[in-house]
C-alpha cells in the first residue's frame, strides 16, 4: 500500500478521535468552570446573608431574644435568595428546589431553614368560640402543608445518665458557657455559667477572684459611650459621651443627676434608686464574671467531676457509640476548659458536630425537590470548615441538584460571622489607647512597648466600633473627643494590616508568665482579661 | 521523476499528519488540562483565603506544589488590598458621615512572602481584597510547536494562566 493511502486511513481514524477528545475535554472544562462560578456565587450570596444578619443583629441589643432573632434570620434568608437570584437569573421558587438547607449556627444552638411540614391544626377556634375548618379557609391541605421556613431551634445538648438519681442534660455553647438541668444526686437542678480552671483563680478576703491566670483583674471600670439623640436632645439629655453600667441586661447611662436608658434616639429616664446606686458604684462585671465562674466551676467539679463520655445516653436510653473516651469531661481542677485541647472542649466540639450532622442528614435526605433524578445527600464537610462551625456563629448553605451540563452541582459554603452580639470570642475585644487608636490585644506595638501599654484607656467588644446610624447621619460609639465626635481609629499595625506576629490564644490569653521573650505584657494582659470578662458578663443571654 | 517528487511530498505530508498533528493535538489537550488545573487551584486557594481570612505558609506551599504538578514553571503574583476605613485618613477634611470613600493600600508578592516566612501566616480582615494571578514562564510543548510552525514568539506570550480575586468575608483568627 502506498504511503498516501496509509496517511489517509490514519487521518480517517485519528481525526474523529482527536475531535471527540477535544470536545470532551472542552465540555469537562466548561463543567468545572461552571462549578467554580456557581461556588463563587453561592459564596457571595452566603456572605450577603451573613452581612444582613450582622447589620440586623448588631444594631439591636435584644437581637438574641428569640422572636427578634427569627425575624433577623428570615430577613437574612431573603437576602441570600435575592443575591442568588440576581447573580444566577433564577426565580426564588426555582432556587428553593436547589437549596435543601441553610443552617444558622448560633451561640447555643442552630436553626435549619428548609422545607418543613406545617403542623398547624386543621381546626382553629374563632373569637366566638366556634370552630373554623382551616383546610377550607386557607387551603391548608396536606400537599401544601409543606412549606419553606425555619425548623425548630436545636440546642447543642447532650444527656448524661449515671443512675436513676443522676440523669441530666447539658446545653453547650460556642465557648465555655454551659447550662445544666435535670436530676443530680436526687435533686432537680437548673444552673448555667462559665467553666474556668479553678486552679488559675486567686481569691481576696471577700472571696472574690482578683487574679486569674496570673493577671490582676481591674476592680472597677468606667465605661463610656457616645450617644446621639433625635433632634440632638431627649429628656433634657444632649448628644454626648456618657458613662454607663449594664444593670439586669440593660445599659443605664448617667448624665449629671439624670439616669436613663437609650432606645433608638430617645432617652428614657430612670427613677429607681437601686438602679441609680448601681450606676454610681460603677461596673465590677469583670470581677463578678470570674467569681461567678469560679463558684460555678467548683460546683460542677464537685457534682459532675466523674461524668465521662460513656455516661452519654440517647432519649431511648441507648448508648451513643461515637462517644467512647474515658476522661472526665467536666473536671475543672486539673484541666482548663478554655484550652482548645482540653477534654471539655473536644467533647463540646464532638457534641456540636454530632448534633448538626444528624439533623442535617435528616433535613437533606428527606428533601423532595422537583428534580426526581437527583438524590439529595449531605456532602462531607472538611475539618477546616468544622473548625469554623464549632467556634463561630456561622451560616452553612447547601446547593445541590442544579444541572451544569452532564453533571449536577453539589457544594456547600461555610461563612463565619465574627461581628455579632451572640457571644464574645477571645478575638473580639479591641483595646483603646489614649493616642486615639484601637488595637487587637496581640498588636505588635502594644506587646513590644510596655510604656505604650500604660496608655490603655479601655476596651470593648468589636461590634461597638461599628458605624451607627441616626436620622440619616452616622456616628461612632467610642470617641476620643466628644466635642468634635472624632472617633478612635484602627491601628495600622494590627487591625488595618493584621500582623500575625503574636498568637492571641497562646501568647496573650493562656500565657501565665506575663512575658513574651523579653517583653513585659502584664499591663496588656490585665486589661485584656478584664475587658474580655466584662463583655462576657454584660452580654444579653436568654438562658442566664 | 514526477512520481518520486510526489512520493517525497507524500512522505512529508504523512510525517506531518502522523506525528506532528497528533503531537500538537495532544500537547494542546495537555495544556487545556494544565489550564484547568491551574484555574481550579487558583480559585480554591483564593476562596479559601477569602472565607477564612488567613493566608498560611502551608496553604501557599500546597498551592505551589499543585501548580508544579502540572509540569510547568509559573510566575505567581499575589496582591492584598488592605481596606482602610479610618475616617479622617482618607480625606484631608475629616468627614465621618461619608461612606464609600474607603482607601485600599496594597501589598505585593515579595512583601507577602516575607511576612509568610517570618510569621508563617498573614491575617486579613473583613473587606480586604486578596487576589492571585498565575502565568506559566516556561514554553510548553504546544507553544514550541506552534512557534515552530506559525512562528509566534515574544517574551510575553503565555499559554496557561489563572487568576482569581476574593473579598475577605471574615476577620482572620489571630491564633
Amino acid at each position: 500500500m502506498k504511503f498516501q493511502y496509509i496517511a489517509v486511513i490514519f487521518v480517517i481514524i485519528i481525526l474523529p478521535i482527536s475531535l471527540v477528545i477535544g470536545f470532551y475535554t472542552q465540555s469537562q472544562i466548561d463543567i468545572i468552570n461552571r462549578q467554580t462560578t456557581y461556588t463563587t456565587k453561592l459564596n457571595g450570596a452566603t456572605y450577603d446573608a451573613v452581612k444582613a444578619f450582622q447589620l440586623n443583629t448588631t444594631n439591636s441589643y435584644y437581637s438574641s431574644v428569640s422572636d427578634s432573632k427569627i425575624r433577623d434570620i428570615e430577613a437574612s434568608v431573603n437576602t441570600f435568595y435575592n443575591s442568588l437570584m440576581a447573580s444566577l437569573s433564577y426565580t426564588k421558587s426555582e432556587l428553593q428546589t436547589y437549596v435543601p438547607a441553610i443552617v444558622y449556627t448560633l451561640y447555643d444552638g442552630y436553626y435549619i431553614y428548609g422545607k418543613r411540614y406545617n403542623t398547624y391544626s386543621d381546626t382553629q377556634i374563632n373569637d366566638s368560640g366556634g370552630l373554623i375548618d382551616m383546610t377550607i379557609d386557607t387551603q391548608l391541605n396536606d400537599a401544601n402543608k409543606y412549606e419553606y421556613g425555619l425548623k425548630p431551634f436545636v440546642y447543642y445538648s447532650c444527656r448524661y445518665f449515671v443512675d436513676s438519681k443522676t440523669d441530666f442534660v447539658v446545653n453547650f455553647t460556642l465557648d465555655n458557657f454551659i447550662s445544666i438541668y435535670g436530676n443530680i444526686d436526687g435533686t432537680y437542678e437548673s444552673l448555667s455559667g462559665y467553666l474556668i480552671n479553678v486552679d488559675d483563680c486567686e481569691l481576696n478576703s471577700e472571696n472574690k477572684v482578683y487574679k486569674y491566670k496570673g493577671s490582676e483583674i481591674e476592680e472597677t471600670e468606667t465605661l463610656k459611650e457616645y450617644l446621639k439623640f433625635n433632634n440632638g436632645e431627649s429628656s433634657g439629655v444632649r448628644d454626648g459621651e456618657y458613662t454607663y453600667v449594664v444593670y439586669q441586661n440593660q445599659k443605664i447611662y448617667k448624665s449629671g443627676n439624670t439616669y436613663f436608658w437609650y432606645n433608638q434616639g430617645t432617652a428614657h429616664t430612670v427613677e429607681n434608686q437601686e438602679i441609680k446606686n448601681a450606676v454610681d458604684r460603677q461596673t465590677q462585671s469583670a470581677i463578678d464574671y470570674y467569681t461567678d465562674a469560679y463558684n460555678f466551676s467548683n460546683w460542677v467539679n464537685d457534682k459532675l467531676g466523674n461524668i465521662r463520655q460513656e455516661n452519654i445516653r440517647l432519649a431511648d436510653n441507648s448508648r451513643q457509640l461515637e462517644f467512647t473516651a474515658t476522661e472526665p469531661i467536666f473536671e475543672t481542677k486539673n484541666q482548663d476548659p478554655e484550652d482548645i485541647a482540653s477534654t471539655f472542649n473536644q467533647h463540646r466540639t464532638a457534641v456540636i458536630k454530632n448534633s448538626i450532622i444528624s439533623n442535617l442528614i435528616t433535613a437533606i435526605n428527606s428533601y423532595n425537590g422537583n428534580i426526581s433524578s437527583y438524590e439529595y445527600a449531605l456532602p462531607e464537610l472538611t475539618e477546616e470548615d468544622w473548625e469554623k462551625v464549632v467556634n463561630n456563629v456561622c451560616i452553612i448553605s447547601f446547593m445541590q441538584g442544579m444541572p451544569i451540563g452532564g453533571k449536577y452541582f453539589n457544594n456547600y459554603v461555610v461563612i463565619p460571622n465574627d461581628k455579632n452580639n451572640e457571644f464574645v470570642d477571645v478575638d473580639s475585644i479591641y483595646i483603646l489607647t489614649s493616642d486615639g487608636q484601637y488595637h487587637m490585644p496581640n498588636c505588635t506595638e502594644l506587646v513590644e512597648n510596655s510604656a505604650y501599654q500604660q496608655t490603655i484607656v479601655g476596651g470593648y467588644i468589636n461590634t461597638s466600633f461599628e458605624k451607627q446610624t441616626m436620622d440619616g447621619s452616622y456616628y461612632y460609639k467610642h470617641v476620643q473627643n466628644s466635642n468634635v465626635q472624632m472617633p478612635y481609629t484602627a491601628c495600622y499595625n494590627c487591625i488595618v494590616n493584621a500582623g500575625g506576629k503574636y498568637d492571641l490564644q497562646n501568647d496573650i490569653f493562656a500565657n501565665e508568665t506575663n512575658r513574651i521573650g523579653s517583653y513585659d505584657i502584664s499591663i496588656l494582659r490585665n486589661s485584656y482579661l478584664t475587658f474580655l470578662a466584662r463583655e462576657k458578663y454584660n452580654l444579653y443571654k436568654t438562658n442566664n | 521523476m514526477s512520481d518520486s517528487l510526489i512520493t517525497i511530498i507524500a512522505i512529508f505530508l504523512a510525517a506531518i499528519l502522523m506525528f506532528i498533528f497528533p503531537l500538537m493535538s495532544m500537547a494542546d489537550r495537555t495544556d487545556d488540562i494544565s489550564l484547568l488545573a491551574v484555574q481550579t487551584a487558583t480559585t480554591e486557594f483564593v476562596e479559601e483565603v477569602g472565607t477564612t481570612g488567613r493566608l498560611t505558609l502551608d496553604d501557599y506551599d500546597q498551592f505551589i506544589t499543585t501548580l508544579s504538578s502540572t509540569g510547568n514553571s509559573y510566575d505567581i503574583e499575589l496582591t492584598i488590598k488592605h481596606l482602610d476605613e479610618n475616617p479622617g485618613v482618607k480625606v484631608t477634611q475629616a468627614d465621618i458621615t461619608k461612606i464609600g470613600e474607603n482607601l485600599y493600600y496594597n501589598e505585593y508578592t515579595t512583601q507577602i512572602e516575607e511576612k509568610l516566612e517570618e510569621n508563617g501566616r498573614v491575617s486579613l480582615k473583613e473587606g480586604d481584597i486578596f487576589s492571585a494571578s498565575v502565568k506559566n514562564t516556561n514554553k510548553t510543548i504546544a507553544e514550541m510547536l506552534r512557534g515552530f510552525f506559525y512562528s509566534i514568539s515574544g517574551d510575553n506570550t503565555y499559554q496557561i494562566a489563572g487568576q482569581h480575586s476574593a473579598t475577605v468575608s471574615v476577620n482572620g483568627s489571630s491564633n
